[in-house]
């Protein structure tokens, strides 16, 4: 299954960067995201609970992020997912880019999703739907994030 | 609030008492602690239709009930559809048509055959095969139970049978 | 497989309904007809620690047919219930047509009206209708009661805006207009299957031209789908008219998931055809009804 999407997040393109090396940042941004631990610079092991409405399934996945390249006003990495949990299995590859827009960032991220098991089976049809919902959320929650993270002291960048 | 409960309620025209687990399914109910296994599983979501029983006189999924949502209530499975060893209408048309094979579906659908003919007792083909709709077959290609279900509403009515295969 | 462990209460009361979601609401679900989570359970995809059983509250057991106030249907109310009611074919010819689309007859003898709505699935034909005809939900809980129209009560996959402490009583079905034109339309590999797309329009004229016009489309998104720019391309059109750019209309207007039963694109597309059959039809029913001969 494809997850494929963009959105525009109000925030600077090196905070958006940065946050990918901030693993309390990223857990609380998850959706359903329990824990994050980090295991070395560019790995960790989540424990993440995924689902919509009663229909949840936990994982423990391990995240490897590779192949990051960051220029001046665009970035990008490459992102492997293996879970595993008690409706079966989730993975997900591929690439997440960042964009500097006059007004935040374009996040945009092309992913091939695997999902089996039991919650598969019963809810296919809902799922490529549903990862998109839980991405949109996860980008939604570390724009809130970061723009809280601004102090009110400090000049907008932007806007 | 515990988790289990004692129901009381009439399964084939005999009254039941049971102490049951509350997350038990009345389909299991009937098939483990009844010993009336004529009521098959088959998914368990509801789509198959094997597990169709008469609750109060109306075609329900049996796995998708709990057993304690039957207390008080009037259970028929495909062993209460006859009496005394006597084969109902239905249950003869069906034998007559070749309506059964590994016979796998067949409690759901006459359970499920029995309850639309009481409400549309002269049905077209058409409505036969909307009404069957809601049971799998994997066996007969549905075309011996189609005009086994005809043929019974004609025997139970009388009337000249509106099929357009031959009874 | 079978349902996980849970306690398991079953209210005799509305209060003590709300007194349990109060309470437990965070951890418990409400079990009405259980086509929905019974399957859930049976498959241990949901695992609440409580199933509120509200099968015994007879104060939600209501089914009300008013010339003023159209339909009220209670939270225990089953579809077969409400489709077999002889005042319904009058009093609401969109749902007469809708409810006998949805699964099986054994689903609907137990299955809720109230219970689909609450479920949200996006294929679902009740929230679509709801949404086609300004239905109102009443959202209870301890704290008090509030009205949430259709359009707000739908946010997305299994996801409406009820809180964890909060039960759909009844749903309001406001009074239908005779003149009115209305039709479903749905696509499903087998009848009862889960819709691959779908449509449902209700259409008002007035002297042979579309005065307003409400195209649902579901099964293709998260939720319902309202295609506003195509109501009001359709205003001031008259019976047959334009039926190829309605379609084309849809088309582009609806959003699409994909999934392995079928790509965006095609649902997109079927939902746009459905949408053409929908109208046509609905404008035979609004001519038929006289008013807008």
């Amino acid at each position: 299954m494809r997850l494929e999407a963009s959105r525009l997040i109000a925030a600077p393109l090196d905070e958006v960067w940065d946050s990918l090396d901030d693993p309390e940042l990223l857990a609380r941004c998850g959706p359903g995201c329990k824990s994050l631990e980090r295991l070395s610079e560019d790995e960790f092991l989540a424990d993440l609970e995924l689902g919509v409405a009663a229909v949840k399934g936990r994982y423990r996945a391990l995240v490897k992020l590779s192949d990051k390249r960051r220029e001046e006003d665009r970035c990008r990495l490459h992102v492997a997912i293996s879970g595993e949990g008690t409706s079966g299995f989730v993975n997900g590859d591929g690439e997440v880019f960042l964009e500097r827009q006059s007004d935040g960032t374009l996040v945009s991220y092309r992913i091939e999703a695997g999902i089996g098991g039991r919650l598969a089976q019963v809810g296919q049809r809902l799922l490529s739907g549903v990862g998109k919902l839980l991405a949109g959320q996860f980008l939604a929650k570390l724009e809130a994030e970061l723009g809280s993270r601004r102090a009110p002291s400090e000049p907008q960048a932007t806007t | 609030m515990s988790d289990r409960r004692t129901v009381l309620l009439t399964v084939n025209g005999s009254r039941v008492e049971r102490e049951v687990p509350v997350r038990l399914t009345l389909a299991d109910l009937l098939r483990d602690s009844l010993g009336l296994t004529g009521t098959h599983l088959g998914c368990e979501q509801g789509v198959c239709g094997a597990c169709t029983v008469m609750l109060d006189g109306e075609a329900v999924r049996s796995c998708l009930l709990l057993a304690v949502q039957a207390h008080d209530k009037d259970v028929t499975t495909v062993e209460g559809l006859s009496w005394g060893g006597v084969l109902t209408p239905l249950q003869e048309a069906f034998h007559l048509h070749h309506a059964l094979q590994c016979g796998f579906c067949t409690p759901g659908i006459l359970v499920s055959a029995t309850a639309f003919l009481r409400e549309t007792p002269d049905p077209d083909e058409a409505a036969v095969r909307d009404a069957l709709g809601g049971n799998l077959c994997r066996c007969t290609g549905y075309s011996g139970i189609v005009r086994a279900i005809l043929d019974a509403a004609q025997r139970m009515n009388g009337s000249t049978s509106r099929s357009s295969a031959d009874a | 497989m079978k349902p996980p462990l849970f306690s398991y209460a079953d209210p005799e009361s509305l209060q003590e309904t709300l007194e349990l979601l109060a309470v437990r609401g965070d951890t418990a679900k409400v079990l009405a007809g259980g086509q929905s989570l019974m399957p859930l359970l049976n498959f241990r995809l949901a695992r609440p620690e409580m199933i509120v059983d509200i099968n015994r509250v007879q104060e939600l057991h209501t089914l009300a047919f008013s010339d003023s106030a159209g339909i009220r249907v209670g939270a225990t109310v089953r579809q077969r219930e409400l489709e077999r009611s002889s005042a319904l074919c009058t009093a609401n010819p969109l749902l007469a047509e809708a409810l006998p689309l949805i699964g099986h007859f054994q689903i609907r003898n137990r299955g809720t009206v109230c219970g689909s709505l609450a479920h949200a699935d996006p294929a679902s034909e009740l929230p679509a209708v709801a949404l086609a005809v300004d239905a109102e939900m009443t959202v209870v809980s301890r704290g008090g009661r509030r009205i949430v129209p259709a359009d707000d009560f739908f946010v997305s996959y299994l996801t409406t805006s009820l809180a964890a402490d909060e039960l759909l009583a009844d749903v309001s079905f406001p009074p239908w207009k005779t003149q009115d034109g209305w039709a479903i339309e749905e696509l499903a590999r087998r009848a009862g299957d889960f819709a691959l797309a779908g449509i449902v329009v209700r259409l008002s004229a007035e002297r042979g031209t579309c005065a307003a016009a409400r195209i649902v489309a579901f099964g293709l998104g998260g939720r319902p789908q309202r295609m506003t720019a195509t109501e009001q391309a359709m205003l001031g059109s008259t019976a047959g008219e334009a039926i190829a750019e309605i379609e084309q209309a849809v088309r582009s207007e609806v959003e699409s998931e994909g999934d392995i039963h079928a790509s965006a694109e095609y649902r997109s597309e079927v939902a746009g055809a459905l949408a053409g059959r929908a109208v046509t039809r609905a404008w035979e029913r609004a001519i038929a009804t006289g008013a807008n001969a």
